[in-house]
C-alpha cells in the first residue's frame, strides 16, 4: 500500500463501504470454504449450498473491491510508457486511459442489466434464490468502475499514480 | 475478429491500460468487428470466470498469507532460519523456500526473507547488490514451490489440475534452489571462511525452534493435505486460513478481533488485483477459441519446429520474453490460450507444460523490465533497478539451466504427481 495518502477524495466514504462490502464478502466466503471441509471430513455429509454461496461471494468480492482498487491505481498494467513521457503528456495519457476505463465500465453496466433479465427467470441450483442476486454484482460493478475512474481522473494532477506490488 | 483483438490489445497494453479492461475493450473491438456476437457475451463471461470454486484458492490463500504475517508465524520462522549455521548465501536461500512453502506469493516472500537477510548479509560484507539479486531470485521460487498463486492460475485457466501442477512444482523448486545455493557458495566461501557458530548456542536453538513450531507444521498439514488427496487447492487454502486463525487466536495471542477488519481489507483488495484481471480470462479465452486461432497455428507450428522438443525451445523462449514484460497473471491469460493447446496438439504433457510455463515467468520476475520481486528486493536494499540488475546474471543463468532440463527431462517434473497418482 502506498504510505502517503492524505488526499480526501481517496478516504471518502464511498471507497470504505466498498472495502467494508468486500472484506465481508471474504470473510463469510473463508467460513463457508472452511465449514464445508469440516462438514465433510468430520460430519461426512457435505452441503450443497455452501460451495454455491461461496463463488457468488467471490463474484461480490472483485467487483465491489474492483473500483477501489482502480482509485487507488492498483491495477495492474503495462507501465512501461507514461514515465518516459513528458509530465504533461504523461497525465493526459493517464486521464485518457482512465476515460476509455469509464466508458468499458458504462458498457459493461448496459449490457450487464440485459442479462440481469434472463438472470431473473432463473434460480439457482442449490440454494434455490434468484440468479438476480448473484449477477446484480455487475452492473452495479460496471457502475463503481465508472465512478472511481471519473474520481481517479480529476485527482491525476495531484498525485503520482500509486503503484501497488502484486500480492 | 481475431487480428481487430490481438491488435487492439497489443496497443492498449503499451498505451498503459490495466490487463483487464485493456482485454475487455479489446474484446469488445472484436466484437464489433465481428458484428454477429452479442456483448452481452463481456460480463456473461466475466460471471462465469468468477463463478469459481478452483479460483476461490487465491483469494484463501492470500487471506491466509496476511494471517500469517499479522499473528507472528512468518516472523518465528524467520527467527529460526536466521539462527542456522552455515553461509548467510545459503541461509538466504533456504529461508525463501521456506517462505515458499507456507506462502502463494512472491513478492510476499520476497520482503520477508529481504528485509531480515539482506541487511544481515550486508554487515558480512556481502555487496548489497549481491544480496539482493539472491533474494529475488529466492523470491521467485515462491511460484514454483507449492502453494503458488500462479500455479491455480495456471491451473484455472488451462483446466488442468492445480493439486497435480502444485506437486509437479515441488522438484523443480528444490533443483532450482540448489542451484542458486551452487552460483552464490563461492563468495560465501570468500566471505565467510569458517561458517559462524550461532551466539546463544543449541539451547537457545532448541527454544526458538520450540516456539517456531506451529509455523513449520504448517506446510505439513496444507502440502501434506494436497499431496495426499486429501484436499483440493481450495479446500487446503481454507484450512490454511483456519490454521492462521487458530494460531494466532489461541497459540501465540497477538491476533486480535480488531484486526481481522484491515487484514481482510487488505487481503480482499490484493485478491481482486489477481481475480479482476482473471475475470477477463474466459472472454479472451472464448474469443481465441472462437477464432479457431490454434487451430490455424497448429499445422504451421507443427511444420516449423517438428518435435516436441524443438517446440518446447521455441515456447520457452516467448514465455521468457513475455514474462521479462509483463507480471505473471496478465502473461498467462494473455499467452496461455493461445500457447497451451498447441502444446496439447504436439505432444506435451500438460502438467509438464503448465509447470515448465510457471518456471519461465518466474525467471521473468528476477529480470528487468517487469521484475516483480527484482523491484520489491531493491526497494529493501536501497539500490537502483539497474545496480542490482548486473548481480542477477548468475542467479538467472542458474534458474535457465534447471530450465532446460526440466525442458529436455519431462520426468523430472512428471515422475512425482506419476508417483502420487495425479498425472
Amino acid at each position: 500500500m502506498s504510505a502517503s495518502r492524505p488526499e480526501p477524495d481517496a478516504s471518502h466514504p464511498l471507497w470504505r463501504w466498498l472495502e467494508g462490502g468486500a472484506a465481508l464478502a471474504l470473510a463469510l466466503m473463508a467460513a463457508l470454504v472452511i465449514y464445508q471441509v469440516g462438514a465433510r471430513y468430520l460430519f461426512d455429509s457435505p452441503p450443497s449450498w455452501t460451495e454455491e454461496l461461496a463463488r457468488y461471494c467471490q463474484v461480490w468480492l472483485v467487483l465491489l473491491a474492483a473500483p477501489v482498487c482502480l482509485r487507488r491505481g492498483m491495477h495492474l498494467a503495462v507501465d512501461l510508457l507514461s514515465p518516459r513521457l513528458p509530465p504533461r503528456l504523461g497525465i493526459a495519457l493517464r486521464r485518457g486511459i482512465l476515460l476509455l476505463v469509464g466508458l468499458f465500465g458504462l458498457t459493461f453496466a448496459f449490457h450487464s442489466l440485459r442479462l440481469l433479465g434472463v438472470a431473473a427467470l432463473q434460480t439457482s441450483p442449490s440454494l434455490g434464490v434468484s440468479m438476480v442476486w448473484p449477477y446484480l454484482a455487475l452492473p452495479l460493478g460496471g457502475v463503481l468502475i465508472a465512478v472511481a475512474a471519473t474520481a481517479a481522473m480529476r485527482a491525476v494532477r495531484r498525485e503520482a499514480v500509486p503503484r501497488d506490488d502484486l500480492p | 475478429m481475431i487480428p481487430t483483438l490481438l491488435v487492439a490489445l497489443a496497443l492498449l497494453l503499451l498505451l498503459g491500460v490495466p490487463v483487464a479492461f485493456a482485454i475487455g475493450l479489446s474484446g469488445m473491438a472484436a466484437l464489433v468487428a465481428e458484428g454477429q456476437l452479442p456483448f452481452a457475451l463481456v460480463p456473461q463471461r466475466a460471471f462465469a470466470a468468477l463463478n469459481s470454486w478452483a479460483l476461490m484458492a487465491v483469494p484463501l490463500f492470500i487471506f491466509a498469507g496476511e494471517l500469517m504475517n499479522a499473528c507472528g508465524i512468518s516472523r518465528r520462522a524467520v527467527a529460526v532460519v536466521g539462527r542456522m549455521r552455515g553461509g548467510l548465501p545459503i541461509v538466504s536461500v533456504l529461508a525463501s523456500m521456506f517462505f515458499a512453502s507456507i506462502s502463494g506469493s512472491s513478492s510476499a516472500s520476497t520482503a520477508a526473507v529481504g528485509t531480515m537477510m539482506v541487511p544481515a548479509m550486508r554487515r558480512r560484507g556481502y555487496p548489497a547488490g549481491f544480496a539482493a539479486a539472491l533474494a529475488a531470485a529466492g523470491g521467485a521460487l515462491g511460484p514454483i514451490i507449492p502453494p503458488s498463486i500462479i500455479m491455480i492460475v495456471m491451473g484455472y485457466v488451462t483446466g488442468t489440475s492445480i493439486a497435480a501442477l502444485f506437486t509437479g512444482g515441488i522438484v523443480p523448486g528444490v533443483l532450482m534452489a540448489g542451484a542458486l545455493i551452487a552460483v552464490s557458495a563461492r563468495r560465501a566461501r570468500a566471505h565467510e571462511p569458517a561458517a559462524a557458530g550461532e551466539p546463544g548456542g543449541a539451547r537457545r536453538f532448541r527454544r526458538v525452534l520450540l516456539e517456531a513450531l506451529p509455523a513449520i507444521l504448517m506446510p505439513v498439514v496444507v502440502l501434506g493435505g494436497i499431496l495426499a488427496g486429501v484436499f483440493t487447492a481450495t479446500e487446503a487454502a481454507g484450512v490454511a486460513v483456519a490454521y492462521g486463525l487458530a494460531i494466532g487466536f489461541f497459540v501465540y495471542r497477538e491476533l486480535r478481533l480488531r484486526h481481522l477488519r484491515a487484514l481482510l481489507v487488505n487481503a480482499a483488495l490484493r485478491s481482486c488485483v489477481v481475480l479482476f484481471v482473471a475475470t477477463s480470462a474466459f472472454l479472451f479465452a472464448w474469443l481465441i477459441a472462437a477464432g479457431r486461432v490454434p487451430d490455424r497455428l497448429g499445422g504451421e507450428i507443427e511444420a516449423l519446429t517438428g518435435s516436441a522438443l524443438s517446440f518446447l525451445l521455441v515456447a520457452n523462449l516467448i514465455l521468457i520474453v513475455v514474462g521479462m514484460f509483463m507480471e505473471s497473471i496478465s502473461a498467462i491469460i494473455v499467452i496461455m490460450p493461445i500457447l497451451f493447446p498447441l502444446a496439447l496438439s504436439m505432444g506435451v504433457d500438460p502438467i509438464h507444460f503448465g509447470v515448465l510455463a510457471s518456471v519461465n515467468f518466474c525467471i521473468g520476475m528476477v529480470t528487468p523490465p517487469y521484475g516483480a520481486t527484482l523491484f520489491v528486493s531493491c526497494t529493501i536494499a536501497g539500490r537502483s533497478i539497474g545496480e542490482v540488475a548486473r548481480w542477477t546474471v548468475r542467479p538467472v543463468a542458474a534458474m535457465v539451466a534447471v530450465l532446460a532440463l526440466i525442458t529436455a527431462f519431462p520426468e523430472v517434473v512428471l515422475f512425482l504427481p506419476r508417483w502420487l497418482g495425479m498425472a
